[in-house]
């Protein structure tokens, strides 16, 4: 166009925008019915994937014999991830939610979700290479580690409250989980040592694994895997909860501790069962951890210290050699749709929970 | 009321759950640091150099004697690799600490290793053997007569035992470098990551290219025209139920679906007279990256849709009040605005994709590819071949390698490679939202 765009009186250039409109709602009609198209698909794929497992499912009878073992062995897995989770997790977002300095929440929330982002192939090489062989000597160590624990950070929290001074402990207020580390450092020295010295007598004999790749590695690492989840929900969960109906509860009297206990934590009860379900859901699903570190073996056993073969890991396993349409391939599809309808029922439930947690926080 | 006056100040009763919140976090924190040690400790120990023992034992027939390098010891026994006449890892020593009759570290032992994997070790002098012509022969103390060896052949002269810390380290890092830069040898196992970190890679971009689309497509949908219909709120429910399935039933699918059904279709149309070898119905790269796209699918969907969240409702309005069409006002407007959105999602979705081994174990990931999936040959890409993975090679070294000394090692620092790309990628979508997030704060501002 070499002619000035002021010699044009008005006119032309709403002709030229009349002739370009039918262009534009034309190109409006596509840009909708494409997006339409994208989600009908992702719909469609959705809808494809029980649909499949359905249609090709196949019991074959062997369910008592076949399915069973497994289905009990990815309980007792993620049954035993749960009991390291729940702890570490939950008490891990009370504090960095409700007690931790800011700048301690701020290093540790994003620590937190690298931790969540480990490949879990790199979790399952430690476990079943290093923690497995090592843990097969060291149960009775553990054990008397797990039950001091408790006591030890109770003893060092009345401790600091009785002998440091006013000073200091304002300064550490929202820190104090520094100051545990050496303690628990110290007490998992003292554990190996009385587990070396208890170790030769019948406690020592009957704690004694029967294989190194048991239910309780997979448990201390699957839990470690599935913390992060945990953590990250109930944290969301307990940091919704309004600052002001703890202040209130404190300004009434209450220590730091009986605010959240009887006030925050149940208004933030449904946000931190979400978490745990979603953490049990995850636990199931998990693949190359118990793949590479439970042994693999189908047992009906309800022990920590036994093998464990799950759902996943079976898919894992012998999926790739099972020939398609076969009748071992409709069992593998039958335990995968199992495994499909237990996750799905976990997530939706805990999807609703945690609907009610942000109605209940709406209101307040 | 009055009881509760100076005497019995209820103020510390009860705090002891709190110390426990704390001993959890410490606790978390104490596994995680202690996992990233062990990591890096068990990734280091192939690549540093081993001190080489003169071994004097007392086996069962009478006293037996080896040079040999000292692979692992404990309280009850030790490992050492003797000379690997005949094949790698075919010369390991198990000795109990108990027959051990003496142990001297001579300064003139050398470790010697061969092209293939193999190492050697004897007494002599390493710059003499250095400075022998690549053609030339070699005749080495208690070398079998039917395997002759030239000096080309070694690749690696070493005297560990004069090596200072600096000299270890320089050594361990010019072998780590060879193991990530380097392929694997043939049959004698896995001398380099390379492959697997090629496939990886290509794995992970071609899964980007096919998911990145759909999942802005669909967020579009979700966000910009659906709405808070009764249709939109059933997909996102899908969506965020996708996400909660387990990435081994994806792999299943992906098996049944592309393997089995779309693989085997191609096969009979196109491939009929190379049947019954497969060439699409049996796992390959681009069945994983369509399984790999369909179990990213949910994460980019959440991440754009929350960033189109994010975008400021005056701006949309605005471009509205000038007169474009809703499509522009999306491509011209709020696509630009929500970029770094779209950044997150995909980083995010790598991140995810990198890390996942259980699916590609159904549907295309080997332990060995004689080929990279992407070469100088047309079609460039190979999309219907077997591919190796960073991750599988980690699961594969560990579980079923021949020589566990060396493969154990090496699998640990496969991991530690692929926990440097995953970090990296999460690190680098962490970094971006927080940008992202003070930016959509100034523009409503």
């Amino acid at each position: 166009m070499s002619v000035p765009a002021s010699t044009y009186p008005a006119t032309p250039l709403a002709l030229r925008f009349a002739q370009r409109a039918r262009l534009r709602a034309r190109r409006e009609r596509w840009a909708r019915r494409g997006l339409a198209a994208a989600a009908a698909l992702l719909g469609l794929l959705v809808m494809a994937m029980p649909l499949f497992l359905l249609a090709s499912a196949n019991a074959g009878g062997g369910w008592r014999d076949l399915l069973l073992p497994l289905l009990a062995g990815s309980i007792k897995a993620a049954f035993y991830a749960l009991l390291v989770a729940i702890p570490l997790g939950l008490g891990s977002a009370i504090w960095c939610a409700r007690f931790a300095a800011p700048p301690l929440r701020r290093l540790l929330k994003p620590l937190f979700e690298v931790f969540e982002a480990v490949p879990a192939v790199v979790l399952g090489l430690i476990a079943a290479l290093v923690l497995a062989p090592w843990l097969a000597r060291q149960v009775l160590a553990l054990a008397v580690f797990l039950a001091l624990l408790p006591l030890t950070l109770a003893a060092c929290g009345s401790a600091w409250q009785r002998l440091a001074s006013p000073a200091w402990r304002r300064r550490m207020q929202g820190r104090e989980s520094w100051l545990l580390i050496p303690p628990i450092l110290l007490l998992a020295g003292l554990a190996l040592q009385l587990g070396v010295w208890l170790g030769g007598g019948a406690v020592g004999a009957l704690l004694r694994p029967a294989t190194p790749w048991n239910g309780l590695v997979i448990g201390l690492m699957l839990g470690l895997a599935v913390m992060p989840t945990v953590f990250t929900l109930a944290e969301e969960a307990l940091f919704g909860v309004p600052v002001e109906l703890a202040s209130a509860a404190q300004a009434l009297g209450a220590t730091r501790w009986q605010a959240l206990w009887r006030l925050v934590l149940p208004v933030a009860a449904p946000g931190v069962l979400a978490a745990v379900l979603l953490g049990f859901s995850r636990a199931l699903g998990e693949t190359m951890i118990v793949l590479m570190a439970s042994g693999n073996t189908p047992l009906l056993e309800a022990s920590p210290l036994s093998g464990l073969r799950s759902i996943a890991a079976n898919l894992a396993l012998e999926a790739p050699e099972a020939a398609g349409g076969s009748a071992h391939f409709g069992q593998l599809l039958y335990s995968a749709l199992l495994l499909f309808v237990l996750c799905l029922v976990l997530n939706t439930l805990a999807e609703m929970v945690r609907a009610r947690l942000r109605r209940r926080l709406a209101g307040l | 009321m009055l009881r509760t006056g100076t005497r019995h100040a209820p103020r510390r009763r009860g705090d002891s759950g709190l110390w426990l919140a704390a001993g959890a976090v410490a606790l978390s924190l104490a596994a995680l640091i202690a996992l990233l040690f062990v990591l890096l400790q068990q990734s280091a120990r192939p690549f540093l150099p081993a001190a080489v023992a003169e071994l004097r034992w007392q086996g069962a027939a009478g006293p037996q004697q080896a040079l040999a390098a000292i692979v692992r010891e404990d309280a009850d026994e030790l490992i050492a690799r003797a000379s690997e006449w005949q094949r790698r890892g075919g010369a390991y020593l198990r000795i109990a600490r108990a027959d051990l009759l003496e142990r001297t570290f001579p300064p003139d032992a050398l470790a010697l290793r061969l092209a293939d994997g193999r190492e050697l070790y004897l007494r002599g002098d390493a710059h003499a053997l250095a400075a022998l012509p690549s053609a030339a022969g070699l005749a080495l103390p208690g070398m079998p007569a039917e395997l002759p060896l030239r000096r080309g052949e070694l690749v690696e002269i070493l005297a560990p035992n004069q090596l200072g810390p600096g000299g270890r380290l320089r050594v361990a890092t010019q072998r780590a470098w060879a193991f990530v830069s380097g392929s694997p040898g043939g049959d004698s196992g896995s001398a380099g990551l390379l492959p697997a970190l090629v496939g990886t890679v290509v794995l992970v971009l071609l899964m980007s290219v096919l998911v990145m689309p759909l999942g802005v497509l669909v967020a579009l949908w979700l966000h910009e025209y659906a709405g808070r219909g009764a249709l939109a709120q059933l997909l996102r429910a899908a969506v965020a139920n996708l996400a909660g399935v387990p990435s081994v039933i994806y792999g299943l699918f992906g098996l049944v679906l592309f393997v089995h059904g779309l693989g085997a279709g191609l096969d009979a149309l196109f491939h009929a007279d190379a049947l019954p070898s497969p060439t699409w119905g049996t796992g390959g790269l681009l069945w994983s990256a369509l399984t790999l796209a369909l179990l990213t699918l949910p994460v980019v969907v959440i991440a754009v849709e929350e960033g189109l969240a994010r975008v400021p409702a005056g701006l949309r309005q605005g471009a509205l009040a000038l007169g474009a069409t809703r499509a522009e006002m999306l491509w011209r407007v709020v696509l630009p605005v929500a970029r770094p959105a779209l950044l997150t999602a995909l980083i995010l979705a790598v991140a995810r994709a990198a890390g996942e081994v259980a699916p590609l174990m159904l549907v295309g990931a080997v332990k060995y590819a004689p080929a990279l999936p992407l070469d100088g040959e047309f079609p460039y890409l190979h999309l219907s071949k077997q591919f190796m993975h960073l991750g599988h090679s980690v699961y594969d070294l560990a579980l079923t390698g021949a020589d566990a000394q060396r493969d154990l090692g090496e699998a640990h620092a496969a991991a530690l490679l692929l926990l440097i790309v995953v970090v990296a990628l999460n690190a680098a979508a962490i970094v971006v939202r927080n940008r992202l997030r003070e930016r959509s704060r100034e523009l409503s501002a």
